[in-house]
């Protein structure tokens, strides 16, 4: 049975704050720093936005755009490192009010950056063992970035989620394969009751990101039997601007392949809303028959890689709001105001 | 003064979803839902889910706030005249350097309203300026 | 009456004991006359933990009578009234203590503010952070919307009840304003600014109401129309935002039963909780024609020596408005009035008072109609 995404929809905040007037409070020069992030400006979340009504709006979204059921999504996942509860799973919240009925399958999901993917191959597979008709995997982020840290210039704000469902819904892209690649890794981790999460500098380069992303990605092609040139368009995990151009030329990919999907130049890392993102980016200007590769990342750590056919039923779907709409809506803030959204000050 | 999660779960239908009441009898629409009509007294009431665009009715920016809304303020609340049912009680969130008016088009969004830390976290419909 | 005001040094009861023999003085009654006691009072169980208001003014007057306190948020004082006169109707009572005392100063102005939102709806309104200015502002946005005016005329409801206020002794804030001083007041919501809006006070103010003659040498004044209505407590479900239906069905009644119309009237005091509810009360008691009491109010023909004198007292605004004493005050003032001793805002003979008091943004209205005349 083929499985494959019937909908997708995205959410981004609308406020954003520049690194310039977040390097200026800290005596940094703003144009080095957006030089080598790739990133001039983030997505900052309302003070009455978490990572729940990202993860709504998103895939209220995706329902809204095929008038779908919300009584026949059977599975529902929200991957984050944000969730607002350290228990009670913000995937019930979601469900409820998008009118999912009691019968679905459902927990929340933590993987750093990659919860997001985690959930789609856990609804992938709920929807192939037919204990699920669909399911919506959802990846959203509300980042905690420490004031001063490195991080502290790209975590933002957003989310996608994926409505994946079997053959008897019409797909506007196939799920062709995934697969997973991964270890033990420290790179960045979050205490139980820390704030703000810890990154082992460098360490979080050559072997974390691209250890991983390689691994998954090189083990699905030669798993296929596929090269990068058989791709039409890739999406890698964005912590910032630098890392996915990096990993793409190192594996063989160019930059027209990439391009679409890098929406962190304009918004910045949005965790487990990130490689999603870049799909549901993607998939907004993708034509019917385009082959698209996806590999996230989490740190800890991991990379989930799938491999989607897009369909004729693409183009129906290309109308309405974009991610690109919702890069372009925006209102900024000075840094005092971003630090009450983000509750550095209370 | 304490919330009761129990009150707040009792609505959760509600004001998730926008869900209201539409009597069969009189044909008055109501939100939140009611067990029997205002306006007849029928309790042959059944839920109906209202469509999430309206117009604004009227509107207020609040400077003083209660506590729990301190953080936002200023902040906008107003009655909305909901497309297809009642005129209703909320917030409008997101303005930017817009001028409000009573008649701007709007649309309904899932927001977090009041909770941090250690309290319960309650959920509501609130209102974006519908963009041109 | 007590003065209005912050009084720290006075508990609740202190100023239920001294309004109360105030009271039993000008009406040379003594305690024991009294065989029931109204209490009129919208905050003490929520800010001070104090309940059974009724028992305790009672048995503080070391009396065993009937006793029990009223609510209706901001309009408990006229529903306290109104209470009294049904039990003197009905034979079985003669002489009635209606007290209205409220103590709001001892807490914190977000506690209190908080607490006032009791009167608003709490599912729909107070959920959702909609203040009670919040509430008014919304009406007066949308009669700005449907009959065109603005700020100034909201101020000059300010200036006036200010004017007034300055020549009561027992106001809060006697002192006058100027309308400049009013439209630059700080925002509170949205067009509604710190000078559209009634303060926190301390008070209680009390009457004796007897169905017998009265035994003091005061001409002897009596409550003619006495009426209650409702109408939702949230402003959604409510026909108009820019009349109170309780206010013009509790004035239609009460103007029915004393026989009058609203031309009678000589002098009024309306619930101004904020600017914007004056000027829909004028129009809801048929002083003003709809869309026109704002103007009336800037050619100032509502102060107390011109056609229609509305608030001698300084209204909510200026004398203040501890929240369950305000209903009875406004009986107070009209009863000066009418027996000639409201010095220094005296009107010029009056026959006939009324008295309107509201509760929550239009939740419930209490209308009381007096008069001099046999």
């Amino acid at each position: 049975m083929k499985i494959g995404i019937i909908s997708y929809g995205a959410y981004i905040p609308k406020y954003r704050v520049t690194t310039e007037e977040i390097a200026g409070v800290w005596g940094k020069n703003a144009e080095e720093i957006a030089r080598g992030l790739f990133v001039s400006e983030k997505s900052v979340p309302g003070l009455d936005e978490d990572t729940i009504t990202i993860a709504h709006e998103a895939s209220r979204q995706a329902l809204d755009r095929v008038a779908f059921n919300p009584r026949h999504v059977d599975a529902l996942f929200v991957g984050s490192e944000s969730h607002p509860y350290a228990v009670k799973p913000s995937s019930v919240t979601v469900a409820k009010a998008l009118g999912v009925g009691t019968d679905y399958y459902t927990a929340d999901l933590e993987f750093a950056c990659k919860a997001g993917s985690a959930g789609m191959q856990i609804v992938s597979s709920f929807v192939s063992s037919k204990k699920a008709r669909t399911g919506l995997a959802i990846g959203a982020d509300t980042a905690q970035g420490k004031p001063g840290d490195a991080l502290e210039y790209t975590a933002a704000a957003g989310g996608a989620a994926f409505l994946i469902g079997s053959d008897d819904y019409e797909h506007i892209a196939t799920i062709d394969d995934y697969v997973s690649y991964t270890s033990d890794t420290p790179d960045f981790w979050r205490s139980k009751h820390g704030k703000y999460p810890h990154h082992a500098e460098r360490f979080t380069g050559k072997p974390a990101y691209f250890k991983h992303i390689f691994g998954a990605t090189t083990y699905y092609l030669e798993k296929n039997n596929y090269s990068p040139s058989d791709f039409d368009s890739v999406i890698f995990h964005m912590p910032n601007g630098k890392f996915p151009r990096t990993v793409a030329r190192a594996l063989g990919f160019t930059e027209d392949q990439l391009s679409d999907s890098l929406v962190v130049d304009f918004i910045g890392n949005t965790y487990s809303g990130s490689s999603l993102l870049g799909l549901a980016r993607v998939l907004d200007s993708a034509k019917p028959g385009d082959r698209i590769l996806m590999t996230s990342y989490g740190s800890g750590s991991g990379s989930d890689t799938f491999s989607f056919t897009v369909t004729d039923a693409i183009e129906k779907m290309q109308t309405g709001v974009t991610v690109n709409d919702y890069i372009e809506d925006k209102i900024y803030l000075s840094y005092g105001e971003y630090a009450k959204h983000v509750g550095t000050v209370n | 003064m304490k919330k009761s999660v129990v009150a707040e779960w009792r609505r959760y239908e509600d004001r998730y979803r926008l869900m209201g009441s539409v009597c069969l009898l009189c044909k008055e629409n109501f939100f939140p839902r009611v067990t029997h009509c205002v306006r007849c007294g029928s309790s042959d009431v059944r839920d109906r889910l209202f469509l999430r665009e309206g117009e604004i009715y009227s509107f207020s920016k609040i400077h003083v706030s209660p506590e729990q809304f301190q953080k936002q303020v200023p902040y906008y609340v107003a009655l909305i005249k909901l497309d297809n049912g009642p005129v209703i009680s909320s917030q409008i969130v997101d303005v930017g350097s817009e001028k409000l008016f009573v008649g701007m088009r709007v649309y309904a969004v899932f927001r977090k309203v009041s909770g941090t830390g250690e309290q319960a976290l309650t959920y509501g419909i609130k209102f974006r300026l519908t963009k041109k | 009456m007590t003065k209005f005001g912050e009084h720290f040094e006075k508990s609740l009861l202190d100023l239920s004991l001294e309004a109360t023999f105030g009271a039993l003085t000008s009406a040379s009654l003594t305690k024991d006359t009294i065989d029931a006691i109204v209490v009129s009072n919208m905050l003490s169980d929520t800010l001070s933990g104090q309940g059974h208001l009724g028992a305790l003014i009672s048995g503080s007057l070391g009396l065993t009578v009937e006793a029990f306190r009223v609510e209706g948020a901001c309009a408990s004082g006229g529903i306290a009234v109104k209470k009294a006169v049904d039990m003197l109707k009905a034979g079985t009572h003669k002489n009635i203590l209606v007290l209205g005392v409220e103590k709001m100063c001892d807490h914190s102005s977000s506690e209190t503010t908080q607490a006032l939102t009791n009167a608003s709806d709490a599912e729909k309104e107070a959920f959702y952070g909609i203040t009670f200015p919040g509430l008014y502002a919304m009406m007066a946005r949308r009669y700005f919307y449907e009959y065109q005016i603005g700020q100034a005329e909201l101020a000059a409801v300010s200036v006036k009840n200010h004017y007034h206020g300055a020549r009561n002794k027992k106001a809060h804030f006697p002192k006058e304003i100027s309308e400049k001083v009013a439209m630059t007041s700080s925002k509170i919501a949205d067009p509604l600014r710190l000078f559209d809006c009634s303060p926190i006070s301390d008070g209680a103010a009390a009457l004796v109401l007897s169905s017998h003659e009265p035994q003091s040498q005061r001409k002897p004044v009596r409550i003619v129309g006495s009426s209650i209505a409702t109408d939702s407590v949230s402003l959604q479900e409510r026909k108009s935002l820019t009349s109170i239906k309780a206010a013009e069905l509790a004035g239609k009644r009460a103007y029915i039963e004393a026989g009058i119309s609203s031309n009678d009237v000589d002098v009024a005091e309306v619930h101004d909780c904020f600017t914007i509810a004056e000027i829909l009360a004028l129009e809801d008691l048929g002083f003003f024609k709809r869309g026109t009491a704002g103007y009336a109010t800037m050619q100032k023909k509502t102060y107390y020596d011109q056609e229609m004198p509305i608030n001698t007292s300084g209204g909510l605004k200026s004398c203040g408005h501890p929240v369950g004493a305000t209903g009875v005050k406004q009986v107070v003032e009209i009863t000066e009035q009418l027996q000639g001793t409201a010095e220094g805002r005296q009107v010029d003979n009056p026959q006939y008072g009324l008295t309107h008091n509201v509760g929550g943004s239009g939740a419930t209205c209490a209308v009381h109609i007096l008069t001099n005349t046999l």
